[in-house]
């Protein structure tokens, strides 16, 4: 009895961070994730369990380790857990557990390795499935999207996203990138042959774009601020998926259109704007 | 302006209007590209139906060891590209197993044998050899394409069994390995089996389509 009164203010202060942080941008798109997440697990079968449980382990266990090395103290792993979830969502499920845990690694390494003084440069979970794919080839279902849950897949993964692009104030990039990458591809169909954007209008790959565009491509440490510079960011990244979709054809071509992307935006920050550097971003380590 | 970005947000009439861009940009392309979504599927309808069509469906297990075969080591490969609607006889009955879309008419398994399939004949044959089994022995190449890429297979036919039917060049977007249990499957089934991985379903049927283009070389 003495002991649960003793402990009563360290579990209501406990209580109080788990409800700010689930009130924050990272604790929304955990929850909103985790949702979706949950209802892909339903569609797809068990094994998508698997996959995103070693995405998220790998991610976590990594994290700490390297958060251990860096300040030699803890640190919730709060953005490793977003980055395993997204990996987890993308790969396919009956991926080999090698290779799931093989991009979680890639992910968390250049989140920790490759970055500024303020935070990362690269996307971690789209700079995991590129060197992952360059690696071991591995392929991308994007289950975590919905695709097989059709157009209520989409919708859902549209309007839940959406809750997130608007705390963060994306709207532009979101915009941009989506009409800009439809765009092209509808381009592709007047001008050139049709059967090369055929795909990319239908499941799973619309179905991926929107995901993509809802939690991947918005992940504030690495995006720009400036509407102007989201408006360009966004149509950047669309132009070379497009290009790397047509010209490699590989699974990964939206992630390496962020990861260009993501490069362009810490060299304007590193030379185009070096009187606003600030620190980190609500979602600094998130991934 | 940066201020701006922070502190204000973007308004709902602009997030609807770019929206409703996006949708009409979208729908263009969705109906641009109709034409030739529905030629893919067409061609994948007809591939499976063919497949099924074609498939043996006596088991050569079932049959005595090829015993009428002149030269048992003798095989033909036959290289190139095969079509994708093989003339294979088209009055045999299919199995029971379904298909995405295909429409084949459901029969007994145990219908008769593909018509001209030459067995236990005692004239020897010079480049290919004919066992009592439904195939004749051989090495046949296939291709079956996808809008992921394509896939070729080589399917090997020994005793009038299928001994193997390995991919032997996988350009799909998607890594073959996904496939990777299907030759298997093949082998144990001794047809094409119309089982199509889940997540790889493009992949599979793209295999599907080049085992069958080899077998209809080897009936």
């Amino acid at each position: 009895m003495i002991r649960v009164t003793a402990t009563t203010p360290e579990i209501e202060a406990q209580f109080r961070a788990v409800r700010r942080y689930l009130r924050s941008p990272k604790g929304r798109l955990f929850l909103i994730l985790g949702a979706i997440l949950g209802l892909g697990m339903v569609v797809t079968g068990r094994q998508a369990v698997g996959v995103t449980a070693i995405a998220v382990g790998t991610s976590i266990l990594l994290d700490m380790g390297m958060w251990a090395i860096r300040r030699r103290e803890f640190v919730a792993p709060s953005g490793a857990i977003l980055t395993g979830l997204l990996i987890g969502a993308v790969l396919s499920p009956i991926e080999h557990w090698y290779v799931v845990m093989n991009a979680a690694a890639f992910a968390i390494l250049s989140k920790h390795l490759i970055r500024t003084r303020w935070s990362n440069v690269l996307n971690p979970a789209a700079c995991g499935l590129v060197l992952s794919g360059l690696v071991l080839g591995n392929a991308e279902s994007w289950w975590g999207a919905l695709p097989d849950a059709g157009l209520f897949g989409a919708l859902e993964v549209l309007l839940l996203g959406l809750l997130i692009v608007q705390q963060i104030n994306k709207f532009p990039l979101v915009l941009s990138f989506l009409g800009t990458y439809f765009a092209l591809f509808t381009l592709a169909t007047v001008f050139s042959d049709p059967a090369v954007a055929t795909e990319v209008f239908r499941a799973p790959d619309v179905h991926a774009a929107i995901f993509f565009a809802m939690f991947m491509l918005d992940d504030p440490p690495t995006t720009p601020v400036r509407y102007a510079d989201q408006l360009f960011f966004g149509a950047l990244v669309a132009a070379v998926s497009y290009a790397v979709l047509l010209r490699f054809g590989t699974v990964y071509y939206l992630s390496a259109g962020l990861l260009v992307g993501n490069v362009w935006e810490s060299w304007r920050r590193y030379f185009q704007r070096p009187a606003s550097r600030s620190t980190e971003t609500p979602l600094a380590d998130a991934a | 302006m940066a201020r701006d970005s922070r502190s204000r947000k973007v308004g709902p009439g602009l997030v609807a209007l770019g929206s409703a861009a996006i949708v009409a940009v979208y729908a263009t392309g969705y109906i641009r590209s109709e034409p030739t979504e529905a030629a893919v599927i067409a061609a994948a309808t007809e591939a499976a139906r063919q497949s099924l069509a074609q498939s043996p469906l006596v088991i050569p297990s079932q049959t005595a060891a090829p015993t009428q075969t002149s030269n048992p080591t003798a095989t033909t490969t036959q290289t190139g590209t095969a079509t994708a609607r093989p003339a294979v006889p088209t009055a045999t009955s299919s199995t029971s197993t379904g298909v995405q879309a295909a429409t084949p008419t459901k029969a007994p398994t145990s219908a008769p044998t593909p018509a001209p399939t030459p067995v236990k004949t005692a004239t020897p044959v010079p480049t290919q050899v004919v066992s009592n089994g439904t195939y004749r022995d051989g090495t046949y190449s296939g291709s079956g394409t996808s809008r992921h890429g394509g896939i070729d297979v080589t399917v090997v036919v020994n005793g009038g069994r299928i001994v193997s039917a390995e991919i032997s060049r996988c350009s799909t977007r998607y890594p073959c390995s996904y496939i990777e249990e299907l030759p298997g499957d093949v082998v144990a089934n001794q047809k094409v089996t119309a089982r199509y991985i889940s997540g790889a379903t493009d992949s599979s049927r793209a295999y599907s389509q080049a085992v069958s283009a080899a077998l209809a070389k080897a009936v």
